[in-house]
C-alpha cells in the first residue's frame, strides 16, 4: 500500500465551512407526545468534503439532512449552510437533495426529468443550447446516453437513481444532500453507483453529506464518517478516513480499508449500546 | 437493465394484438345481434302490441327516417349536458384547486359535496325551473348541481395524492406555488380527474334528459320523448332512446380516449 494521498482531504482550518450544525436539537410533536430526535449536535462540514452519517435507525441522520435542506426547522441551536440560514440557502438553490426513492416524474421523459430544475429555476445567462448541452453531458456522465426519451418506468431502479443524480447535478449546486440514495439497490448496482458517485464528486467540487446504513459504503466514499447514537441522536464519534484517492476497487481490498470498516463497526456497536 | 419498450412489443406481435382486440369486440357484438333477433322473434311470436313493445326493425327504420331531426334534438340535449358539465366541472375543479392545501376548507366543502351526491339531484329540477326559467337555463343548472360534487371530490383526492418526496423536491428547488401546482399536483390529479369525468359525462346526459321531461322546448331528446310518450307514440320514443344511448356512449368513449392518450405514462394505462 502506498502512503495515503490525503490531498483531497480538507485542511482543518482555512477552508470554508459548507454546513455547520451548532447545538442542534430537534423535537417532533409537542407536549407529552414530543419525541426528541436529535440533541446537541455539533458538526462542521467543510467545502468539498464528503461526509457520511451513519447510525442505528431512528438516530436522526435523515433529520440532520432535512434540517440542512430547510425541509424541517430545528427546535434549538443553529444550522448554517454556506454561512446562510438553510432557508436562504434553499432559496439560493445552494443544494441538491437526493432521496432514497428516485422520485422521478413518470409523465416526463428521462431528459425532461433532468431538465426540471432548469425549467423551474430559469437560470439567467444560460441559453437553451447551453442547457441542452449540460443535460446531455450529465446523462452521459451517469451512463444514460440513448435513454433520453425513455420514461422512468422503462428503466431499472439503478438507472432511475442515476437520473435523479443527474437531475440533482444539473443546476450545479455546491452541496449534495443524499438520504440513503442507494439503499434500495442490489449490492452489485450499489457498488457501481458508489464508485460512480465518488468519481463525480472528484470531478465536480461538490460538498456531499451522505446518509447511509452501510458501513463499507460510508468508509469507501467518505473523508470522514460521523457515527451517531440513537434516540436522541447525538454525534458519537467522527472517524477520519485516511484512505488514498481516488477510491477504487483496489482501495476496497486494502488492509487499511478493513481496519477502518472495523473501527466504524465498533464505534457503531458502542453507539447502539447507549453511547460513551 | 429491464427496459420494456411498449412500441417494440406492439410491433413484434401484431397478429396477437389483433386477435386480442377481436376477442374483446366479437363476443359482445354476437350477444347484441342475438338479443335483437330474439326481441324481434318474441314480438312476432306473441303478437305483442306495437305501443307496448315495437319490433327492433320498426324502430331502426324510423330511426333512419327521422335521423336528421333526432340529431338536431340530440345536439340540443348534448348542448345542455355539455354546458352544465362545463359549469359544474369548472366549479368542482376550481374549488378543489383552491382548497386542497387548506384542510378545513376542503373538509367544509367536502361534506356538502357528499350530501349533494347522496341527494337525488333530479328532485331539485322543479326548483331550478322556478329560479332559472323553463328553458335551457334551469336544465344547465341541474346538470351543474349533479356534476360539480363529483368532479370536486375526485379532483381533490387527486391533487392531494402527490408524492411526499416529490413535494419536498419541489420545495428544495424553491419552486413557487403555481409551479408546484402545475408541474406536480396537476399530473397527479389527472387520473382521478378523468375517473370523475367519465362518471360525470354519463350523469350529465341522464340529468339533462330527465330535466327536459319537466317542461320547456320539445326540440330536444327529453322534450321529444315526453311529447311522443303522451301520445303513446312508442316507436318514436324508442328512436329518441336509441339516439340518447348512442350520444351517451360516444361521449363516454371520447373522454375515455382522451384519458388514455393524456395518461399514457400512468401505470393503469401503459400495460406491461
Amino acid at each position: 500500500m502506498t502512503t495515503p494521498d490525503t490531498s483531497r482531504q480538507p485542511a482543518p482550518s482555512g477552508t470554508q465551512t459548507a454546513i455547520a450544525f451548532q447545538g442542534v436539537r430537534k423535537e417532533f410533536g409537542n407536549g407529552a407526545n414530543a419525541t426528541l430526535a436529535i440533541e446537541s449536535v455539533d458538526l462542521d462540514i467543510a467545502e468539498r468534503e464528503f461526509v457520511s452519517l451513519i447510525g442505528p435507525s431512528g438516530c436522526g441522520k435523515s433529520t440532520l439532512l432535512r434540517l440542512a435542506a430547510d425541509l424541517i426547522e430545528p427546535s434549538g441551536g443553529s444550522v448554517l449552510v454556506n454561512s446562510k440560514t438553510p432557508r436562504q440557502a434553499r432559496l439560493d438553490r445552494d443544494y441538491g437533495f437526493i432521496f432514497q426513492a428516485p422520485t422521478l416524474f413518470d409523465w416526463r421523459t428521462v431528459w425532461k426529468n433532468v431538465a426540471l430544475p432548469l425549467e423551474i429555476m430559469k437560470i439567467s445567462g444560460m441559453s437553451r443550447e447551453k442547457k441542452d448541452e449540460e443535460i446531455e453531458r450529465l446523462l452521459s456522465m451517469v451512463g444514460l446516453d440513448g435513454f433520453e426519451s425513455h420514461h422512468p418506468y422503462q428503466l431499472s431502479g439503478g438507472m432511475q437513481q442515476r437520473v435523479s443524480l443527474a437531475r440533482a447535478l444539473v443546476f450545479r449546486p455546491s452541496i449534495l444532500l443524499m438520504d440513503e440514495p442507494f439503499g434500495a439497490l442490489d449490492e452489485i448496482t450499489r457498488d457501481r453507483m458508489n464508485l460512480e458517485l465518488h468519481r463525480i464528486w472528484e470531478e465536480t467540487n461538490t460538498t456531499i453529506l451522505f446518509v447511509t446504513h452501510s458501513i463499507p459504503e460510508a468508509v469507501l466514499l467518505s473523508g470522514r464518517v460521523v457515527v451517531m447514537t440513537a434516540r436522541p441522536g447525538r454525534v458519537q464519534e467522527v472517524i477520519p478516513i485516511d484512505l488514498p484517492y481516488p477510491r477504487t476497487t483496489e482501495v476496497e481490498e486494502s488492509t487499511r480499508y478493513y481496519e477502518l470498516v472495523t473501527e466504524v463497526r465498533e464505534s457503531l456497536g458502542r453507539a447502539m449500546a447507549g453511547g460513551l | 437493465m429491464t427496459t420494456a419498450d411498449p412500441t417494440l412489443e406492439a410491433g413484434a406481435e401484431p397478429a396477437r394484438q389483433w386477435s386480442r382486440h377481436a376477442g374483446v369486440v366479437v363476443p359482445p357484438f354476437l350477444v347484441f345481434v342475438a338479443a335483437i333477433g330474439l326481441w324481434e322473434l318474441i314480438v312476432e311470436a306473441f303478437d305483442i302490441q306495437r305501443f307496448l313493445l315495437p319490433r327492433p326493425s320498426e324502430i331502426a327504420s324510423l330511426f333512419v327516417e327521422d335521423f336528421g331531426r333526432l340529431i338536431r334534438q340530440g345536439r340540443n340535449t348534448l348542448g345542455v349536458a355539455g354546458r352544465g358539465l362545463l359549469l359544474g366541472g369548472g366549479i368542482g375543479v376550481g374549488l378543489a384547486a383552491i382548497t386542497f392545501r387548506t384542510r378545513w376548507m376542503a373538509e367544509g366543502i367536502g361534506i356538502y359535496a357528499a350530501v349533494l351526491k347522496a341527494v337525488p339531484v333530479i328532485s331539485l329540477a322543479p326548483l331550478t325551473v322556478v329560479w332559472f326559467g323553463i328553458e335551457a337555463g334551469s336544465k344547465i343548472a341541474t346538470v351543474s348541481i349533479a356534476t360539480a360534487p363529483i368532479l370536486f371530490t375526485y379532483t381533490l383526492v387527486g391533487l392531494r395524492s402527490a408524492d411526499a418526496n416529490a413535494q419536498e423536491l419541489m420545495r428544495s428547488y424553491a419552486a413557487g406555488h403555481f409551479r408546484t401546482f402545475w408541474n406536480l399536483h396537476v399530473p397527479y390529479a389527472l387520473p382521478f380527474f378523468f375517473s370523475g369525468l367519465k362518471i360525470a359525462v354519463t350523469i350529465a346526459m341522464i340529468v339533462a334528459i330527465i330535466s327536459e321531461y319537466f317542461g320547456g322546448s320539445f326540440e330536444n331528446l327529453g322534450g321529444y320523448i315526453r311529447n311522443e310518450a303522451n301520445n303513446v307514440h312508442t316507436v318514436e320514443v324508442w328512436t329518441a332512446i336509441v339516439m340518447a344511448c348512442l350520444l351517451g356512449i360516444s361521449q363516454y368513449m371520447i373522454v375515455a380516449g382522451i384519458d388514455r392518450y393524456v395518461l399514457r405514462w400512468h401505470p393503469s394505462k401503459r400495460g406491461n
